[in-house]
């Protein structure tokens, strides 16, 4: 078979080897996303040590091949998407390297045991010698590539966790959390990944070594300032939340939490959401940090779900509760005595005055189901109604949050009454996920342009982010470039003439490609 | 007519149960707990018939240490009447278990006394049948439908050869299957209403049963380690390493 047209392809496959992946069926899984439309790329490049990430780097720059960033390919900005470029995989370099107790004790994952069972096993075995201390304070050194529940895997023995709380979390790799600032559903105590990171490194675009980059550690946000959004890049925390534009992380040092001893949780219907944040506000005066999660479902999500589910759905509530809107608070301590319930029921039903009837409690578990299905629930109405779908992933500062996402339902309600909604999302970190779904009638490709521009014009408004934590990608190029001030761009542009000068990485992301051109 | 209902506290059904290091159980300290499924289905069930005028009275009962109380109340808040707490610190053993249940049930003059078929800690699946022996009454395991009618219950079980139908005088032992029902999410409010009620506190003396130790643990360990697999890429690859193993 002839070799694709990249210029670094001999070298890159001299490099690599059978880890230069040209084979249509083996690189067919790379063009093909979680969410949006296909790519195509004629090679894949498979690194298994972070010198081999270097030379790709060195080799690219050399001979100007531009190349997209691959982890789990969970993500949802199109930034993996090749259009011809070769895909770089980060998933062999997918390793626990070491665990680090607070007192400065190490572990060190043995080659033989890197993987799976083995390795959570060698990690228990360490620390069962040393008479299982407690693990507060302890941080995981792990390549980029590891996926967030396989990293919780090795943690869960130790009661310690990486507390990334997301749907995709079985794919999701942990190098791309950090990069991408993602922000789970118990970011409002957690903060977005890039707070969980300690350090990262890893080579910027042009194959000079990155790093130590730091973040800082999560504090409870400003409710005037962005608790999340990904159109904000912090120059000063380097790889970290740059989401792949200025270089790779290849190696981090994560924080670990310990694994709440109880959780509670209870569903809360709710009139409108600036009632909810009213709630929010009553629920970190009386549980302070330990709210874990503050989600917000509509009452369409809400429909969805049950539908979804059919026979098998049951609302925790005594009798048939409808309201516009549901708010799911999760609360935890860390003391396995403390009689969590009784203090979930006081404020339930003490703060907040709410009769008994509207308390939705279940287990936890049913509830995060609910929670957890509405992406499915949507894909599935999608299917059915046949009329496409636009998806959105917005944020305001929290004070605003309430108020914009009032008026963004209502706005999009009066200019598109045949058209669903369905809104859910991060309300304790200010984070919406909106999604319009139209019907074989009336596709959303028809009004796709003036819903888009109404989204964004109703966002900018209220103070707030068309992107809150999934990312730019190439998917809000043209967005981040007409609504970013121009000293930022010319930030990010110097930024990225330094570190990235010949646009190697996704060089469709952030718009680059016209940037760097303008 | 009154119904005595068994709960017992195991480890939760979703913790990752891990073996101790020296073999002589599962570690238990610091591990979520709650009610053995399979009594929260035979809680649910007295509950319904209860609701449907067949029974009048409910009395949950358990065995066990000081942390066996929130056992009791999540029954309570299920919708027991009462809740007798025979109170032992200790390992007890399915035959001890059964008579003491046994001799609870003949004190409280129960006509039907309802127990999971299992418990999900040691999977015995014995303390029912030897309760209907101890008492020499009648039994009715595995049930996947329950009715109440005057002296007599018709239960029906799922067998292999597909479904059962008993009829049993009572007093009886009805043991509950994973089919029978899918119990209720507790309300919060009920949760907290169950801590206000009062729970009777005996003892095996009181009953007048001696602990037993008729069986001890020689060793737990956890089940063998999946060896890794091995990736095949044509049908004759498959036949071959299949017929390698011996397998075809
Ligand atoms: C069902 C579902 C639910 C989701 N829920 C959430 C959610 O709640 N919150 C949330 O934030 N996101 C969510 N996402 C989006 C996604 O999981 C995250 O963006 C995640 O970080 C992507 O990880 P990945 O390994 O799949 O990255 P990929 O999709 O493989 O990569 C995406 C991009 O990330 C960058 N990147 C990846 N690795 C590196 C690296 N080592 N160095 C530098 N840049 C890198 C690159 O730009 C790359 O192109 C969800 C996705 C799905 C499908």
């Amino acid at each position: 078979m002839s070799l694709p047209n990249y210029p670094a392809a001999p070298q890159l496959q001299q490099l690599l080897g059978e880890r230069y992946v040209a084979a249509p069926e083996r690189v067919e899984r790379y063009e093909v996303l979680e969410r949006g439309p296909r790519g195509h790329t004629g090679a894949v490049l498979l690194p298994q040590t972070e010198a081999e990430v270097q030379q790709i780097l060195r080799l690219c720059n050399a001979q100007r091949t531009p190349l997209v960033i691959s982890g789990g390919r969970t993500g949802l900005v199109e930034a993996q998407r090749p259009l011809g470029e070769p895909v770089l995989s980060l998933e062999r370099l997918n390793r626990p390297l070491s665990l680090t107790l607070a007192d400065g004790r190490e572990f060190v994952w043995p080659a033989e045991a890197a993987s799976g069972d083995a390795a959570r096993d060698a990690l228990l075995a360490w620390w069962t010698a040393l008479g299982q201390p407690d693990a507060e304070g302890a941080t995981v050194t792990v390549q980029t590539g590891l996926a967030v529940d396989a990293l919780n895997d090795l943690l869960r023995p130790l009661n310690r966790m990486f507390p990334m709380e997301m749907g995709s979390s079985s794919a999701a790799t942990v190098g791309a959390c950090a990069a991408n600032a993602s922000a789970g559903s118990n970011a409002v105590c957690y903060g977005t990944s890039a707070h969980m990171t300690d350090t990262a490194w890893g080579f910027w675009g042009n194959g000079e070594p990155a790093g130590p980059c730091r973040s800082t550690p999560w504090t409870a946000p400003d409710p005037q300032r962005f608790a999340i959004n990904s159109a904000q890049i912090d120059p000063a925390w380097g790889l970290i939340g740059s989401q792949g534009a200025f270089g790779i992380i290849t190696r981090l040092r994560l924080r670990t939490y310990a694994i709440p001893a109880q959780r509670e949780a209870a569903l809360i219907p709710v009139a409108d959401m600036v009632g909810a944040m009213r709630i929010l506000d009553a629920a970190r005066g009386r549980f302070g940090a330990d709210v874990e999660e503050f989600e917000f479902i509509s009452r369409s999500a809400m429909a969805l779900v049950r539908a979804l589910h059919g026979e098998a759905f049951r609302l925790p509530f005594a009798g048939d509760v409808d309201s516009p809107l549901f708010l799911l608070l999760q609360i935890k301590s860390a003391d396995a005595d403390a009689d969590l319930a009784a203090a979930l029921y006081e404020f339930l039903a003490g703060d907040l005055a709410l009769p008994d009837e509207q308390i939705g409690y279940a287990p936890l578990a049913a509830l995060k189901k609910i929670r957890h299905s509405i992406t499915e629930a949507s894909n599935a109405r999608m299917r059915a109604l046949g009329g496409g779908r636009l998806s959105f992933d917005t944020a305001t500062p929290l004070a605003g949050f309430g108020e914009y996402l009032d008026a963004m339902r209502a706005e999009l309600q009066r200019a598109a009454p045949d058209t669903e909604l369905v809104a859910f999302g991060h309300a304790g970190v200010g984070g919406a996920h909106l999604h319009v779904l139209g019907s074989a009638d009336r596709p959303v490709s028809a009004v796709g342009k003036t819903l888009t521009r109404l989204v964004i014009d109703v966002t900018l408004a209220h103070g707030g982010s068309f992107s809150a934590e999934h990312g730019i990608g190439s998917k809000w190029a043209d967005e981040y470039l007409a609504h970013t001030p121009s000293e930022q761009l010319q930030t990010i542009k110097a930024l990225k003439q330094a570190h990235d000068p010949h646009n190697i990485l996704n060089p469709r992301s952030f718009g680059f490609d016209r940037l760097l051109a303008a | 007519m009154k119904a005595l209902v068994s709960v017992k506290r195991v480890v939760d059904y979703n913790v990752r149960v891990q073996v101790k290091s020296d073999g002589s159980g599962v570690i238990t300290e610091g591990v979520k707990h709650s009610m053995n499924p399979f009594d929260e289905i035979a809680m649910e069930e007295a509950v319904r018939l209860k609701e449907k005028g067949k029974l009048t009275e409910i009395v949950a009962i358990t065995i066990g240490g000081a942390k066996n109380e929130e056992t009791l109340r999540s029954a309570l808040a299920f919708g027991a009447d009462r809740a007798i707490h025979i109170k032992e610190e200790g390992d007890v053993q399915p035959l001890t278990a059964a008579r003491a249940f046994a001799a609870a049930l003949k004190k409280e003059g129960a006509q039907v006394f309802f127990a999971g078929k299992q418990a999900i800690d040691d999977d015995a699946n014995q303390t029912g049948q030897m309760v209907a022996a101890l008492l020499d009454i009648a039994q009715a395991t595995f049930a996947s439908k329950v009715e109440l009618d005057g002296g007599k219950a018709v239960v029906t079980r799922e067998v292999d050869a597909g479904l059962e139908t008993l009829e049993v005088d009572l007093p009886a032992v009805i043991t509950t299957d994973l089919r029978l029902n899918e119990p209720r999410y507790l309300k919060l409010p009920d949760i907290m209403k169950a801590k206000k009620k009062p729970i009777e506190t005996v003892t095996f003396a009181d009953l007048g049963v001696e602990k037993g130790a008729a069986l001890t643990i020689s060793k737990t360990s956890a089940p063998p380690k999946r060896s890794k697999g091995i990736m095949v890429k044509t049908v004759d690859e498959l036949v071959s390493a299949l017929k390698s193993k011996g397998l075809v």
